[in-house]
């Protein structure tokens, strides 16, 4: 019984290391993948940007928005009111 | 996102409506803003082989388009903002500095050997800023007014860049303080900032708030003026769906006499669908105190005074429309002894 409970534990315990390791790598690849977007963004001289984005933008002084085809910031400008959304990763 | 003392603006002391417009009849598409700088009218286009146009203000002829658009030295990816961009004489000659918000570089531009050369002459300053910035003003040689988001996009901070090195003004901090929830829309505390080209006084006017920021960098002015009985909260702006959010100031332009906002006044979707409120542009005098309020009687996104001519100019960003008015009578009237810009 005593040696179940132990191999239960220790199952368990690599479970959680695995999936530790698995999330550590997935996290390293999100990492590299945004440091990629901010580097590709900041080579076309481009404010990138994470988060809700707009499909449709207009022209607005003084205020600032997120577009979804470039995920890049757009200045002087706002979403459209039938701007749908998405997200910037 | 007010400093201590507030001053309320129940009225102007006087009203004007406009009318007797005259159509100005040019090619010119994509207009993005404009500006009179001495005898000179500057407009923004999208036009990448030259954002920048300008015209005699006297007659509006055409004395050349620079600036391209690019990734190659002197060029810029978008228009620059001309309204933030400060023009000098530099040994009788005219300069301006324009700020490339996409690399944080700061150009010189002789702007009188551009058009004798019809070549843009552009020079890369030694100033080296901070990208993105929200807003930017030259304060003096090396001394730069930025403002730029901050701590999860939720606030947007003020502060001095002297020759490189961050400084806060004590006063900066009441204004700093605004912040938004996380993951609102951070454009709820963003403005139009602009510096008067001698003064030390910088005008702030949200464009979602109904008040007005007025102070100086390097000296004591530090005043909120509100429009209204009651300063706006961000809170209840927060509250509200976004498409009911007024739409408050579109445009401020400084004069030696006087500074103007553009008051819009619609919410948010009725300003990009039907439009109802008619603009007004409305007066103050360097102390703060209200002058005079015109009443436009055309919707328009963006305005300038020529002050030698007595004209407004008043463009509207949707349609592309651009209109002079003759307001010699109501300049007389405001202030008898104007100073020429």
């Amino acid at each position: 019984m005593g040696k179940k409970i132990i191999g239960v534990i220790a199952f368990a315990a690599i479970a959680v290391a695995a999936g530790w390791n698995y999330q550590q790598n997935k996290q390293n690849v999100e990492l590299s993948d945004l440091a990629l977007a901010n580097i590709e963004a900041l080579a076309s001289g481009e404010e990138s940007g994470t988060g809700k984005c707009y499909n449709s933008i207009t022209t607005q002084p003084g205020s600032k928005i997120l577009y979804c085809s470039t995920c890049t910031y757009i200045a002087d400008s706002t979403n459209s009111w039938f701007s749908g959304t998405g997200e910037c990763n | 996102m007010a400093f201590d003392k507030i001053e309320y603006v129940h009225s102007f002391p006087k009203s004007y409506t406009l009318s007797n417009e005259k159509l100005v009849d040019w090619d010119l598409i994509g207009m993005k803003q404009f500006r009179i700088v001495d005898s000179l009218l500057i407009v923004s286009t999208n036009d990448k082989n030259g954002f920048w146009s300008f015209f005699l203000a006297d007659d509006l002829s055409f004395k050349g388009s620079f600036i391209k658009q690019g990734q190659g030295p002197n060029e810029f990816i978008y228009s620059p903002d001309i309204i933030n961009s400060s023009f000098q004489r530099e040994k009788d000659l005219l300069i301006a500095y324009i700020y490339d918000f996409q690399t944080g570089r700061l150009y010189k531009m002789n702007v009188d050997d551009s058009f004798s050369t019809q070549e843009n002459i552009l020079e890369l300053t030694k100033d080296n800023l901070p990208p993105f910035l929200f807003d930017f003003a030259i304060i003096d040689d090396g001394i730069f007014y930025c403002k730029e988001i901050a701590n999860e996009q939720t606030q947007q901070l003020r502060y001095i860049l002297n020759h490189g090195e961050k400084e806060t003004p004590i006063k900066f901090d009441r204004l700093n303080k605004a912040q938004v929830a996380k993951g609102e829309d951070f454009n709820i505390i963003s403005s139009i900032t602009v510096k008067h080209p001698k003064k030390d006084i910088i005008v702030e006017a949200p464009i979602t708030l109904n008040q007005i920021n007025l102070f100086s960098c390097m000296g004591e002015l530090q005043k909120t003026i509100c429009v209204g009985d009651k300063l706006d909260n961000i809170g209840s702006i927060e509250n509200k769906i976004q498409w009911m959010r007024i739409y408050t100031y579109g445009a401020v332009r400084t004069y030696n006499d006087f500074f103007a906002v553009l008051r819009i006044g619609d919410d948010k979707k009725t300003f990009q669908t039907t439009r109802k409120s008619l603009p007004i542009i409305q007066l103050f005098n360097w102390e703060g105190e209200p002058i005079a309020e015109i009443k436009v009687n055309r919707f328009i996104t963006s305005f300038d005074f020529d002050l030698r001519n007595k004209y407004l100019y008043t463009l509207d960003g949707p349609t592309d429309e651009f209109y002079r008015y003759n307001i010699s009578s109501i300049l007389n009237d405001i202030i008898p002894n104007l100073t020429k810009k």
